[in-house]
């Protein structure tokens, strides 16, 4: 190379340096001020972006910031429901015929984002038509696949005979009529339910149930394409920017979002004393972008949680014992000095143990029967389990009703009924059903799904019964044959769980309601009368301290009848970065991302 | 060489028709659409999944000779019934039944025989066959059943009955049974069972049965007849040409059945290149180093530096990926961060190496181009490409260097291997005769010769590094075709396994075809005839 050519090649060299230097800075100073909060999902993330195909908690968080539904639950008790797409929350009254009316009103302000479905590609008011829409799609057989329809069956005055007629016809009607839903303006309508439930309302509250716009769902599923579940368009205070299945999702700021603001009332002191109310009055949402980040392994989940990228995570199971010194249960060290906070969510759940009062040896209800289950019951030490199996992050209650439900006993416990173990007294109830130290008593069928999980729970189990001399024989079932056979009334002792679909304590209380019996939920098939009474009256009352304490008497009834061993409801620990302000994770509903804020000096 | 290579490619494809067909069949060993949804599914699911993977085609030619209409055959409830081989629900066997209004259970038997354990084994061999009732022209429901179970929910006259579900009588017409034989096994026509639970008057009467025979006349058997028309449209109107059709044009037309919104040409389109960020550099790189590392241990054979390089590469490769990656995943990101706030690489998630044309796009209406025409787009790109570029070492260089650090090991031995061979020969010796340097020797010499089985192993390597690395992608956040491929099996998405397949086969193909052509290129010796 002579010196002439060798310059020239320095000089091109340096040219091309300095420009791929420039657009890199460039690139860098386009990340200019916004606030971006990046957020996890754990597994591969949704599969849909249409609430009325979507099911998974994944489709769920991701619809939660695009779309809104009538009512939400909210940020400061979300046991509270309020008004979202509503101007108000509804009322109720009762037709000529007794059927209950639920009447509505939407917001003026809430109106679609802008999209080019829409003439002009400016997004038009939420009107009574929507909401009517979005309902019916839930009964489209094959324009959604019915895969939600179980939220409105057999509620509303009309529409199951408007799904059937529909079925059968050649396209799906949209525009015929549902004798339930009556339109009185473009923003108030009325609802009949052909069964005055509850929890119709919570039922408005599942993304599912998320107003979408007809023009949308025509443009994008044209010509039998599925596109509308990528192209969402709603009314939420996130539009989405890209969404990469299985990888990576972005929202950023609706710029049309209606006037909202951050909640300013009905914190408790605890949160107070959190700074969760001191943004009150904000308008929302608070941040310009969210990215989430899909993980299937939990190992980068964490790190990139330690790294502070990550604004929260729910903390896996394995890594508790980073997070938390396991002797102390305190947080760790490393991290409470980094400003890394957490918050305990109990789950709604119900993980317990059934016996079939059916069958011939464990079920019925005379005295001796009842104290051969209480002696079942006696023996078994729950929070053994709760050590062995969930690193001791369960919670032991007694009764149907999981943690942070009305009928919820304090602490857990239930004085007048005592608790396992107990191993004196579980002998003398044995004594008492007539198989003195379990002698003439039949080893006790007891079934769980196959599993290794289930297999070493029975283990467990079958040891802390034989200390009072009962015999289990283990009965391993695929999980849909353990179902037929539960369905059937062939097993006599079996273990499931329940997590409650909305909180209110029905939903677990109808688990032992005799017209639900198998192959119905009371998979006990328990049958008491006065319990049925009960129920039947509670579940159409609403909210307050006299159904508590109705729902007290059943829990009470069931627990002297003991048609079940239990109960354990898992919590959730949700540990919380310090950039990510305002937070207040829980499981129950997604929308309450809005309220996030980050603080990027941090 | 033009015209072998024309040669080699002409011969190439019909094997790979061959592939296809191969690959298609062992797709359809069993009913994907079924495997998919499960034992459960609505006739409205099972019908879209099967459209929208083209099932409803036949594979190739009409795969329904022979097998279009109920033959008689002995075993059963009543000692005979009827049998069809697969079909598309143009036949079917209907019972109609007079009935009063009111309450009733549906059941259905098929033939059993014993087992010689003593249990009943079902004749049937579908897994998957739908009853559709009716009352009048009124819908009622539409019952998926597995006809390679025994019919067990009850027992009456000898035989097990499946329950078909409750069914309820409100218009008084006359209600039909319709057993269709949708379905890509043999279907059995039995018997019903009705059981009465209510009436609308009086007392239900006992259960009764109805037995399957052609000549009964609350029977309607219908056949699905041959045409010739029909024969000649699927010799080319069939599953195997439009995937052939979709591989020739790249357009793969399908969509994902997990992520309904994806077409199958996305999920490939969308991860190669993450997936070469990161295998293509440790090729590269790994590829470079292990030759130089195999010729310098092959040199000082039996030294101390050979020992020492030979057992770093047994260290590499006995340690598990695993391994090296959660280590370097701590210590090149995590501990530099928490101990001194320096950032290095990222310990997950990827952002795209050359910019999205998608993204560019947006970028360009985000600053308020109203429609971006293709050629300010473009230019749009190539600004913003130096920018992507300079993000990959954020995201991808940590996962390049463990993948180097496990490859090398394995690399360095066979390089090592294969110089040492060519050490042996004589014309190593003739050039040192000569007086030529070492490093003449090594790099000039030997390194030519030994080229051939270098480019083996390179080009064996190849169609894999396109499929990246599984492990590496999953816990680095990198959403190459190694995860989608793993995840479309997981979730059973047979639309996405088939394409990425018949992609990774064209692959295999094509680097087949450049390894003999690159032979001749690097060796005199071998000559393209």
């Amino acid at each position: 190379m002579t010196p002439i050519r060798y310059q020239t090649f320095a000089i091109g060299l340096a040219a091309a340096l300095t420009v791929v230097l420039a657009c890199a800075t460039l690139s860098f100073a386009q990340q200019d001020s916004s606030k971006v909060l990046r957020l996890p999902m754990r597994t591969v993330g949704p599969n849909t972006l249409d609430p009325a195909k979507g099911s998974t908690t994944y489709d769920n968080m991701a619809c939660s910031q695009i779309y809104e539904t009538l009512l939400e639950p909210s940020y400061t008790n979300p046991n509270e429901l309020k008004p979202l797409l509503l101007d108000t929350l509804p009322t109720s009254t009762f037709d000529d015929q007794g059927r209950k009316v639920w009447r509505f009103k939407l917001r003026e302000d809430a109106f679609f984002h802008d999209n080019p479905c829409f003439p002009g590609g400016k997004g038009r008011r939420v009107t009574t038509e929507d909401v009517f829409y979005s309902w019916k799609r839930l009964a489209d057989q094959r324009g959604s696949g019915g895969k939600n329809w179980w939220l409105m069956a057999d509620t509303i005055v009309g529409f199951d005979e408007y799904k059937a007629m529909q079925d059968q016809a050649a396209t799906f009607d949209y525009d015929a009529p549902v004798e339930g839903l009556r339109k009185s303006s473009d923003s108030e309508f009325e609802v009949v339910l052909s069964q005055p439930v509850y929890r119709f309302l919570w039922i408005l509250q599942m993304f599912q149930t998320s107003i979408v716009p007809r023009e949308a769902v025509e443009h994008y599923n044209a010509d039998g394409r599925d596109l509308f579940s990528a192209n969402p368009v709603g009314t939420g205070p996130y539009m989405l920017r890209e969404w990469r299945p299985k990888q990576s999702l972005v929202v950023v700021r609706n710029p049309n979002y209606r006037e909202a603001f951050y909640p300013a009332d009905g914190w408790s002191q605890d949160d107070i004393e959190r700074g969760l109310a001191e943004p009150a009055g904000r308008r929302l949402p608070l941040v310009d972008r969210l990215e989430f980040s899909m993980y299937v392994e939990d190992n980068p989940l964490w790190l990139n949680f330690e790294n502070q990228i990550l604004g929260y995570i729910e903390l896996p199971y394995d890594f508790f014992e980073k997070a938390f010194n396991p002797r102390t249960r305190r947080i760790d060290r490393n991290l409470a000095r980094r400003g890394v906070t957490y918050i305990v969510e109990p789950q709604l759940d119900f993980i317990f143990r059934q016996f079939n009062m059916e069958d011939e040896l464990v079920g019925g209800y005379t005295p001796e029967r009842i104290a051969l289950r209480r002696a079942i019951i006696l023996a078994i030490d729950l929070e053994e389990f709760n050590r062995s199996f969930y690193a001791g992050l369960c919670t032991v209650y007694d009764g149907p009703i999981p943690p942070g439900l009305d009928g919820y006993p304090e602490g857990g416990r239930v004085p007048s009924v005592p608790r396992g173990p107990n191993l004196e007294l579980a002998r003398e109830m044995l004594a008492k059903a007539g198989y003195p130290n379990g002698q003439g008593l039949p080893p006790i069928r007891f079934a769980t799904s196959r599993s290794d999980f289930n297999a070493r729970q029975t283990a467990m189990l079958k040891r802390q019964l034989e200390r009072v001399g009962i015999r289990i024989e283990e009965i391993t079932l695929d999980f849909p044959d353990l179902i037929a056979q539960v369905n059937r009334r062939e097993l006599p002792f079996f273990g499931f769980a329940w997590s409650s679909d909305y909180p209110d304590a029905e939903n677990n209380l109808a688990l032992f309601y005799a017209p639900n019996a198998s192959p119905g939920s009371n998979h006990a098939n328990y049958s008491r009368p006065e319990y049925d009474a009960l129920y039947e009256q509670a579940r159409l009352m609403d909210p307050g301290p006299e159904r508590t304490a109705m729902y007290e008497r059943m829990r009470d009834m069931l627990l002297a009848d003991a048609p079940f061993v239990g109960s354990l409801a898992r919590n959730r620990y949700f540990m919380i970065n310090p950039h990510m302000k305002n937070a207040k994770p829980t499981q129950r509903f997604w929308s309450w991302f809005k309220f996030l804020d980050t603080d990027q000096t941090r | 060489m033009w015209a072998y290579v024309l040669r080699r490619i002409l011969y190439n494809i019909p094997v790979y028709m061959g592939v296809i067909l191969f690959l298609m069949l062992l797709l359809r060993l069993t009913d994907p659409v079924t495997a998919y949804l499960g034992k459960n599914p609505t006739y409205d699911q099972y019908i879209t999944k099967r459209t929208n993977f083209g099932l409803d085609k036949p594979l190739l030619g009409d795969w329904q000779i022979g097998g279009r209409t109920w033959q008689e055959a002995t075993g059963g409830f009543g000692g005979s019934h009827m049998v069809k081989g697969p079909g598309k629900g143009n036949a079917h066997v209907q019972w109609t039944l007079e009935l009063p209004q009111g309450t009733y259970r549906l059941q259905a038997t098929w033939p059993t025989r014993t087992g010689e354990d003593g249990q009943r084994v079902s004749l049937g061999s579908s897994g998957l066959v739908w009853w559709r009732v009716f009352e009048g022209n009124l819908h009622l429901r539409t019952i998926p059943t597995d006809q390679t179970r025994p019919p067990r929910s009850t027992e009456a006259y000898g035989v097990g009955w499946h329950e078909l579900g409750t069914i309820e009588i409100t218009r008084g017409e006359p209600l039909r049974v319709v057993l269709i034989d949708d379905s890509n096994k043999p279907v059995l026509a039995d018997a019903i069972r009705v059981v009465p639970v209510r009436v609308s008057q009086g007392e239900p009467p006992e259960p009764f049965t109805i037995d399957a025979t052609p000549d009964a006349s609350d029977i309607e058997v219908k056949d699905d007849p041959w045409t010739f028309t029909r024969f000649v449209r699927s010799l080319w109107d069939n599953q195997y040409f439009s995937a052939l059709a979709g591989i020739v044009t790249l357009d793969f037309q399908h969509y994902s059945w997990s992520v309904e919104s994806q077409s199958v040409g996305n999920v490939i389109g969308s991860s190669i290149i993450p997936s070469l960020s990161v295998t293509l550099p440790v090729l590269v790189l790994t590829t470079l180093i292990s030759t130089c590392l195999g010729l310098i241990a092959s040199f000082n054979r039996g030294k101390p530096l050979d020992r020492v390089v030979m057992f770093l590469a047994v260290l590499g490769m006995s340690v598990s990926y695993l391994v090296y990656v959660i280590v370097g995943q701590y210590f090149g990101a995590q501990w530099p961060r928490l101990a001194f706030n320096v950032e290095i690489f990222a310990t997950f998630g990827y952002k795209p190496v050359l910019p999205l044309w998608s993204q560019v796009q947006q970028s360009l209406q985000d600053s308020g181009v109203e429609d971006p025409g293709f050629f300010r787009t473009l230019v749009a790109w190539f600004a913003s490409v130096p920018g992507s570029l300079s993000k990959w070492p954020y995201y991808c260089l940590l996962p390049v260097l463990i993948g180097v650090i496990v490859a090398m090991g394995y690399d360095t031995r066979y390089y090592r291997a294969v110089m040492v061979e060519e050490c042996n020969k004589d014309y190593i010796r003739t050039a040192r005769a000569k007086g030529a340097s070492n490093s003449r020797v090594m790099f000039r010499h030997m390194l030519r010769n030994a080229l051939i089985p270098i480019i083996t192993r390179v080009m064996i390597s190849l169609p894999f590094i396109i499929m990246g690395s599984l492990l590496v992608e999953i816990y680095f956040g990198i959403p190459g075709m190694g995860f989608k491929l793993f995840d479309a099996i997981t979730n059973k998405d047979f639309p996405v396994v088939e394409a990425i397949t018949a992609v990774l086969a064209a692959i295999f193909i094509l680097t087949n075809i450049l390894t003999d052509v690159l032979y001749a290129v690097v060796d005199p010796r071998v000559t393209l005839k």
